[in-house]
């Protein structure tokens, strides 16, 4: 039991005390027993208010500290840290919240201040029974999980292995590279994507500190910072990476060759079941697509590819498997899918063969591209006319409400590329260009000198009337209506979170923002960290970006894996359940209630907590029918004298 | 263009638009207006209108409440929500123009004549052609199987037909059709006879609030008491008002369903077998009012295709991206060569499909669409339900 109180109220400038009369606060608290101090202050959190707590336990020997100020998510850390540097056990220390649960959503400064003192006497009235807890560190795994070998999770493995440290890199597709190994150029210098990024993924194969599990996906996460344990499942490819030579033969052996919608030339051209996905894949080996396989649906087909395989690497009696892996961090950069085009009939896609997405168009580009580099019309011309539509599936409160940030960009490197290539007039419908980055505006000034005109203004609809495809908008600097006559059009689909982002969200346990994709700690200050401690985020499984800021990212969220391996140990919370052995009934009530699978029954028959996975919760404690759960800094009395406080 | 010289804008905040828009339902999002075109570019009548959709909007914004709040402005908008299901911000813009319309009514101008004679046609006899009370159920007595009047007799469905199909000659068809199909697929339902009246949809699109107020309140006490489960209507422009603007005003408590819906729901029960008909390539016409308003898309289509014989091709546009014909939101009425000059333009996108007949289900897209045929050239307009009772007769 404690004998002396300081209690510190912050103003947090006018955020509090522009409601909450703090002066009066303080008064209220020096009448209630055990206090011995009460101050306000302009900044609790600032040194000179933290000083102010130090000198105090120093010179008046306090042995609790109540804070009423902010959020305990926001500073409670801080404060701890105050106190124990002042020679007090960390968990002597209470806060009350006045701010987000009082001046925040209050404007009546006389009720609001008479909110506060409640809650200020409930975090006193429990100070006094706070307990002090030893805090525990644990050995960190010295390795990685990175999950998405797109350029993210390629540039994030290829920094933490060059430390030494082991890291496993599971891509879901056959072969790594994402998006970017699609892409023909790269605004806005337009060096040539394959270019820049063949020798990074050739890096990845090379690098021994790298273990590739490609056609694999994670299916569960447990432990807890610095000691993960991660279950990756693998499709089998029934094919022998390390005995194929990337031949291609198979290929053509293939019975259902050319049937296949291709996704790596975004369903331009038709690919066979067993393929090699692209030239510069890696590992560069052939793989099964297992839906359309006729051995592996219905285990009848002629199968010439084994006959075909010169190297006997084809392999129909592979097997799923599945390991689990021990790693210290999480890297997760799964990056994006394209918006689905057909979502918004009235541009066309779909029915008009004219009508192309971004991704189709970026594969006629390229020269190893369906066309090789030609840009065709569905009848084999080079088009006259061509249209980029601005903003599909972006901006957009019936699909997506955020810009997709690339799409101006790369509307206007595909409108200079195809100037470029081919004698046709290029228009931008556009609502407003987006170019921030560097280089950008220079870039977007040269293609408006070089020709493509601007139209400003969305396109409303794609149709074929009068026998002609047409672009509706308006030209909203002259206030007039456009139908123009196109040949082609290609649609700036906007990018949207990774197909299964959801459940790789529960698997990890980490939150989704309200567009899908996965959610900062903080969007400024913890930009490339999930809120559970040590998983880490990079590149578009955050939000649409460029390669600048993608690469920007994956290194940033290495260069924080590591930093967390290179600590050695963590610390982890004090805070956790204990269990009164005389009083456990076995009933395992606890044991299905705890989300973090921390307690078992153990040979008698009685709980027991695994306190390193323990994150202090207290769902146990709650479900507990006998009291026998006893969750620390949060005891029954503790909870009730909180009450208690906040009742009187 | 010399005498009337352009205003300079010598402030932004508008009391016209703080004062009656930025609060209400509609109003609320137009600030967030990006000024992108999408409406006007989606707009049958913005090339004949002095300001574009988005034109007007940003005057709203600005609070120009002289410039807008005109008859010459503000009556050429049919009504037909393509702006209003396409805008990426969400704003119901055809409902704006409508909130402008109420206002301007209020303050004195608009609607124009022969608006102005429908409505007070709708005051004096409940319905807009001027015709009296008793001749309302005349079309009825054409029938075989006299439907049951209710309150009198009691039934499950009330039938609606709408002004236009009980009493122009050239509608009633559609009446008699409806009636027809429901009596033979077994369909416990009844009309009100004399009763019934307006839904005010002619008052409200014109911006009358107080005649559709009127109408509303009328019909909801009326039909509520009649003890139906639900109001069937074959007028897309009854349904697509009795749907989403009553509950705006008072509770119809049936459930208001379009004859589509119920033909097509029929025909998936089994209880309504359509027979094979003499073999045509079809298009279908969406109503602005069932689809984008209504939302009923895929039923008319669904009745379509179960109907053996009929191959249906799709337009250019078709569905939620449907091009309106014209006839709506009063313009047929107080722009009737307008009108029908759009129909044109739609009756040009059925040609393109080589399709032999136009479908729709819709009494004012069939006269205005058929007034284009006429006037124009282009297919022959039949309406759903007529399809359907051809298709049961020749069952049989
Ligand atoms: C048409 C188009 C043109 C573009 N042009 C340019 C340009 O010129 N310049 C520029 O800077 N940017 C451009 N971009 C943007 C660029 O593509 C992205 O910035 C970049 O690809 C993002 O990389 P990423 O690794 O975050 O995501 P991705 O490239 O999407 O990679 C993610 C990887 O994760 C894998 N994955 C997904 N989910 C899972 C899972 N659950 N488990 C395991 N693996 C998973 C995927 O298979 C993929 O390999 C363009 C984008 C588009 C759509």
């Amino acid at each position: 039991m404690s004998g002396k109180i300081g209690v510190y109220i912050c103003h947090c400038g006018n955020n509090i005390a522009g409601t909450v009369d703090c002066r009066r606060l303080a008064e209220s608290a020096l009448k209630l027993p055990g206090v011995v101090v009460a101050r306000e202050y302009e900044y609790m959190c600032s040194d000179p208010g933290q000083a102010l707590i130090k000198a105090d336990v120093r010179e008046l020997g306090l042995d609790r500290v109540v804070v009423a100020a902010c959020s305990p998510r926001m500073h409670e850390h801080t404060f701890r840290n105050t106190v124990e540097e002042s020679g007090l056990n960390p968990y002597l220390l209470e806060m009350a919240n006045i701010r987000e649960q009082c001046s925040w959503v209050h404007s009546e400064p006389v009720a609001a201040t008479a909110k506060a003192k409640s809650l200020l006497a409930g975090a006193i009235n429990k100070a006094r029974l706070d307990r002090e807890l030893e805090p525990r560190s644990f050995p960190v795994t010295e390795a990685v999980l990175v999950i998405g070998a797109g350029i993210a999770g390629i540039h994030a493995a290829l920094g933490i292995a060059g430390t030494g440290r082991k890291v496993f890199l599971v891509e879901r597709e056959p072969s790594i590279g994402g998006h970017m190994a699609q892409l023909d150029k790269t605004f806005p210098t337009l060096d040539c994507s394959a270019c820049i990024l063949t020798p990074r993924m050739v890096d990845v194969a090379r690098e021994p500190n790298i273990e590739l599990l490609t056609s694999s996906e994670l299916v569960g996460l447990s432990g807890f910072v610095g000691n993960f344990k991660a279950t990756v499942r693998s499709r089998p490819r029934y094919v022998d990476a390390s005995r194929c030579t990337g031949c291609g033969d198979c290929q053509d052996a293939c019975v259902l060759a050319g049937k296949i919608p291709n996704e790596f030339e975004a369903g331009l051209s038709a690919r066979s079941v067993i393929y090699i996905p692209f030239p510069q894949s890696v590992p560069l080996s052939a793989s099964v697509d297992i839906e359309n396989c006729l051995m592996v649906t219905r285990g009848n087909c002629s199968s010439p590819c084994l006959d075909a395989c010169g190297a006997g690497a084809i392999d129909f009696d592979a097997v799923e498997t599945t390991r689990e892996v021990e790693v210290g961090a999480v890297v997760v950069a799964t990056g994006f899918d394209a918006f689905d085009a057909s979502r918004v009939p009235q541009f066309g896609y779909g029915r008009y063969p004219e009508v192309l997405t971004a991704l189709q168009f970026e594969r006629m580009l390229s020269a190893s591209g369906p066309t090789g580099g030609k840009i065709l019309t569905p009848e084999g011309r080079e088009p006259e006319t061509i249209a980029f539509l601005h903003c599909i599936g972006s901006r957009d409160e019936n699909t997506n409400q955020y810009c997709s940030r690339v799409c101006c960009m790369y509307s206007m490197k595909q409108a200079h590329l195809a100037r470029e290539k081919t004698s046709a007039s290029v228009y931008e419908f556009y609502i407003d260009v987006t170019a921030f980055g560097k280089g950008y505006q220079e870039f977007y000034r040269s293609v408006r000198d070089e020709g493509v005109f601007f139209v400003r203004g969305k396109c409303a609809d794609v149709a074929r009337v009068g026998g002609r495809l047409k672009v509706f908008a308006e030209d909203t600097l002259l206030g007039r209506q456009v139908e123009l006559p196109v040949d082609m059009v290609v649609l700036a689909t906007g990018l949207e979170p990774a197909v299964g982002a959801r459940k790789l969200a529960t698997t990890l346990g980490i939150p989704l923002g309200q567009d899908g994709f996965f959610t900062e700690a903080h969007l400024k200050l913890r930009p490339v960290e999930a809120n559970t401690a040590g998983i880490f985020l990079a590149g578009c499984c955050l939000g649409p970006k460029d390669i600048p800021d993608t690469v920007a990212q994956a290194g940033a969220a290495s260069a924080e894996a590591i930093g967390l391996l290179d600590r050695g140990e963590v610390d982890v919370e004090a805070a956790v359940a204990v269990i009164d052995r005389e009083s456990c009934g076995g009933c395992a009530l606890c044991v299905t209630a705890c989300p973090l699978e921390a307690i078992l029954l153990d040979d008698e028959g009685i709980a027991v907590v695994n306190e390193a996975l323990c994150k202090g919760c207290g769902t146990c404690a709650a479900t507990c029918l006998s009291g026998t759960v006893i969750m620390e800094h949060s005891t029954d009395e503790q909870v009730l004298a909180n009450i208690e406080g906040i009742l009187l | 263009m010399s005498e009337k010289e352009k205003n300079v804008i010598t402030g932004f905040t508008g009391e016209f638009f703080d004062e009656l828009i930025g609060d209400t339902e509609i109003g609320e999002k137009v600030r967030s207006c990006i000024q992108c075109g999408t409406c006007t570019a989606s707009c049958p009548v913005a090339f004949k209108s002095e300001l574009s959709p988005r034109e007007i909007l940003r005057m709203v914004l600005i609070g120009e409440s002289g410039e807008i709040l005109r008859p010459e402005v503000l009556y050429y908008c049919s009504a037909c929500y393509s702006c209003a299901v396409r805008c990426p911000m969400g704003i119901r813009l055809t409902e704006l123009v409508n909130l402008l319309r109420d206002i301007m009514v209020e303050r004195g101008e608009g609607p124009l004549p022969p608006q102005t004679e429908m409505v007070k046609s709708v005051d004096n006899y409940d319905n807009p052609w001027l015709l009296p009370r008793a001749q309302r159920d005349r079309w009825a007595r054409k029938l075989d199987t006299r439907p049951k009047v209710l309150p009198r007799k009691k039934a499950k469905m009330l039938y609606y037909p709408g002004c236009t199909a009980a009493y122009l000659p050239n509608m009633q068809r559609v009446a008699l059709a409806t009636a027809e199909v429901l009596e033979r697929a077994g369909v416990d339902f009844g009309i009100m006879g004399r009763e019934e009246v307006c839904c005010g949809s002619t008052a409200m699109r014109v911006g009358v609030r107080k005649t559709f107020i009127a109408q509303v309140e009328k019909n909801t006490a009326r039909i509520n008491a009649l003890g139906v489960d639900s109001v069937v209507t074959a007028c897309a422009g009854c349904f697509g008002i009795m749907k989403h603007e009553y509950p705006r005003v008072a509770e119809l408590q049936p459930e208001v369903l379009h004859i589509s819906e119920v033909i097509a729901r029929l025909v998936e029960e089994g209880e309504l077998e359509p027979g094979p008909i003499t073999p045509r390539v079809v298009t279908y016409h969406d109503p602005c009012h069932l689809a984008r308003h209504g939302g009923v898309v895929s039923e008319p289509r669904k009745v379509i295709e179960a109907i053996p014989g009929l191959e249906l091709v799709e337009m250019a546009r078709t569905g939620l991206n449907s091009r309106c014909c014209g006839g709506g939101g009063g313009l047929r009425t107080g722009h009737a060569g307008m009108a029908v000059g759009i129909a044109s333009l739609r009756q040009r996108e059925a040609e393109e499909t080589g399709a032999e007949l136009l479908v729709t289900c819709c009494p004012f897209c069939e006269q205005n669409l058929s007034d284009a045929g006429e006037q124009d050239g282009g297919l022959p307009v039949i309406d759903l339900v007529e399809l359907v009772l051809e298709s049961m007769n020749a069952s049989v």
